[in-house]
């Protein structure tokens, strides 16, 4: 037993040396802001594809989706395959868009749509929503780490914050992109290999599993609904991640970064397969451990029970895989609050006139103080941890509606998105933080894309047909409010 | 350096005459800030020197000269103009193409290092270059460029 903690142990100290041996091998590529936060506009497909895929890989489905599947059997694939679906979507109708944009970030392209009111607003809450999402992957795979070693909990946040701050801070997208990619190699090799070898020669076919469990759990979708107000049902999983992704910064950065536009819809839908292999593992390894354990009283800890089962190595790869997922998802939120900061607070209110490679210090700073707020919240505050999804919620599904209308409907106005943004994130921290309508009434979502929507559309038809601009002029792309030094 | 509007003019005028048409040309070569950028093209349009394809979708971040526009641009000498209206290049793609040429294949940071280009601007050069299929590019991570038939056609033809 010693010995395979210490073979676990070392593998997951091997791991964290390579990740900063890479952050610190990359750190010579960044040479201007462009590098550091879009890796120099140099990511090839399959590199973007794995940075993406990774975004969805997180460590915190580890827990959820084989317990899901434990419950309510294949159902479970809904947690990514919502994913899948969402992204395929989404590669037809952001990618290419982003790329032509050459902004920085989605809400660069609020300001060019919309001006500075909603860029300001919107900013505010992008930042808020990575910080949560950094600090839940924090406290998640510092539990990880507290579980193998033995460590308190504080200490293994702190290993793990650390490791991930030392490579984003000096290598930025790119460094983010290269440990993502070798991330995700490991997890193809002991997830995508591993878990189905293992499963098949330690506990026999699927066919001789399947008739240890309940009917109703190999059937689709089961007990789940289809459609409902609350959540989850099938639908509901497709719509919140076609929330988190379609206005999400980190996906945004990950698509203005590709060499070109036919690169950027390419990654798109090669990251929908690369991460259609992973929705269907964890439930069966859910339904593989209903069929031989039925007696798991914690669902959450059912891959542990498996993991426990495995060789050392096996054990150790697949330690080292979930730790990766959850890793690559902070990673890309680090990086996402960090170019919000940049580009949309510190280069429009700080030092307009600096040039690109004058900004690659200031984004290394900010990355720090990014890392460090997230990783004080985890440490401190760790059960703050369990609002990330909720945050995430309130403050980017609103974003999705005002998007869309900057790509498509000429007639919104700065009016209608930042009263829509404003009215959302209260409305979201009012119905799914502080009170628990989100589990009786409606799900958090859905009455935010409705509100958004309403509001965008109801405002700005007001405004073009009746009042007129309620604040500055017309059109804030197009005029001279934004300001230039001519 | 700050470059004022007059300067961000001209440079979206000389990224369209040369048919790096988009938002993001326009953004890497002046590295302005997209809002900045988008509200010159904005007072362009007003001025009738530019207007985009459509107000909508992604044609509403592309542009096209107008014949007013185009007057304001300096008058190109005979090779440059055969370059443009042969191949849709400007001299400095010229030098792209001549230098990944004898070197083989570059990486897209020494080409920016080597002709003195400003980094942004040179990603949107190459990133023309290779869609029309003058440079061809491979490379997992950092973009590696060499020529191509059609792109080493060029440069024996316009030399």
């Amino acid at each position: 037993m010693r010995s395979g903690l210490g073979i676990i142990a070392g593998g997951v100290g091997l791991y964290m040396a390579a990740m900063v041996f890479i952050g610190l091998y990359v750190m010579r590529w960044v040479r201007s802001s462009t590098d550091f936060i879009l890796s120099g506009r140099q990511t090839s497909v399959v590199v973007a594809a794995f940075g993406l895929a990774s975004i969805n890989i997180a460590g915190t489905a580890t827990a959820a989706v084989p317990g899901l599947a434990y419950k309510s059997g294949w159902v479970a694939v809904m947690f990514n395959l919502g994913w899948v679906i969402a992204m395929i979507a989404y590669a037809f109708i952001v990618p290419k868009f982003a790329r032509r944009t050459g902004t920085f970030s989605i809400l660069e392209w609020f300001g060019v749509k919309y001006g500075p009111s909603t860029r300001t607003v919107a900013a505010i809450a992008m930042i808020a929503a990575s910080i949560a999402s950094i600090m839940a992957q924090f406290v998640g795979t510092g539990g990880i780490v507290s579980g193998l070693t033995g460590w308190p909990q504080w200490q293994g946040v702190l290993v793990v914050g650390l490791i991930t701050m030392i490579y984003v801070v000096t290598g930025g997208l790119w460094a983010t992109l290269v440990t993502d990619f070798y991330q995700q190699i490991l997890g193809i090799l002991f997830l995508y290999l591993g878990l189905p070898l293992f499963l098949f020669f330690r506990y026999g076919s699927y066919s001789a599993i399947a008739t240890q469990v309940p009917a109703q759990l190999l059937t689709f979708p089961g007990s789940m609904p289809w459609t409902g107000w609350l959540y989850p049902t099938v639908l509901g999983f497709v719509v919140m991640n076609a929330g988190f992704q379609w206005a999400g910064q980190a996906y945004w950065s990950r698509f203005t970064s590709v060499r070109t536009e036919k690169g950027a819809i390419w990654a798109a839908l090669l990251a929908g397969i690369v991460v259609l292999p992973f929705c269907f593992l964890y439930p069966l390894a859910g339904i593989y451990a209903r069929a031989v354990n039925p007696g798991i009283s914690n669902p959450d800890a059912v891959f542990g029970w498996l993991m426990s089962q495995m060789s050392p190595v096996l054990a150790a790869g697949m330690l080292i895989s979930i730790f990766a997922a959850s890793q690559s998802t902070a990673d890309a939120y680090v990086l996402a609050a960090t170019t919000v900061f940049l580009r949309d607070i510190y280069q429009r209110f700080i030092r307009q006139d600096a040039t690109s490679e004058e900004l690659v210090a200031p984004s290394r700073v900010i990355t720090a103080v990014v890392g460090l707020v997230s990783l004080g919240l985890a440490l401190f505050y760790p059960y703050g941890a369990v609002y990330g999804i909720a945050l995430i919620t309130t403050f980017v599904i609103p974003l999705v509606p005002i998007l869309l209308a900057s790509m498509w409907w000429p007639g919104a106005t700065k009016e209608g998105a930042t009263i829509a943004a404003l009215v959302c994130f209260l409305l979201g921290l009012y119905w799914g933080v502080f009170t628990p309508l989100w589990q009786t009434t409606a799900h958090t979502m859905y009455v935010l894309l409705i509100t958004s929507t309403v509001l965008l559309v109801g405002i700005s038809l007001v405004v073009n047909h009746i009042t007129g601009p309620w604040w500055g002029t017309k059109r804030p792309a197009h005029t001279k409010e934004v300001g230039i030094n001519g | 350096m700050v470059k004022g509007e007059s300067v961000v003019r001209g440079i979206i005028l000389e990224c369209i005459r040369e048919g790096r048409p988009t938002l993001a040309d326009f953004v890497d070569c002046t590295g302005r800030d997209a809002a900045d950028v988008m509200a010159v093209t904005g007072s362009m349009q007003e001025e009738g020197l530019i207007r985009s394809l459509s107000d909508r979708g992604i044609g509403s971040l592309t542009y096209e000269l107008t014949r007013k526009g185009e007057g304001l641009l300096p008058p190109l000498d005979e090779s440059g103009r055969k370059l443009l209206s042969g191949y849709g290049l400007g001299s400095a793609d010229l030098t792209i193409l001549k230098t990944v040429a004898v070197k083989g294949e570059m990486l897209q940071d020494e080409i920016a290092r080597q002709l003195k280009l400003p980094n942004d601007e040179t990603i949107s050069r190459l990133t023309h270059l290779v869609e029309k299929g003058y440079l061809l590019d491979r490379g997992l991570f950092r973009r590696i460029l060499r020529i191509s038939e059609k792109g080493r056609k060029v440069v024996t033809q316009a030399s």
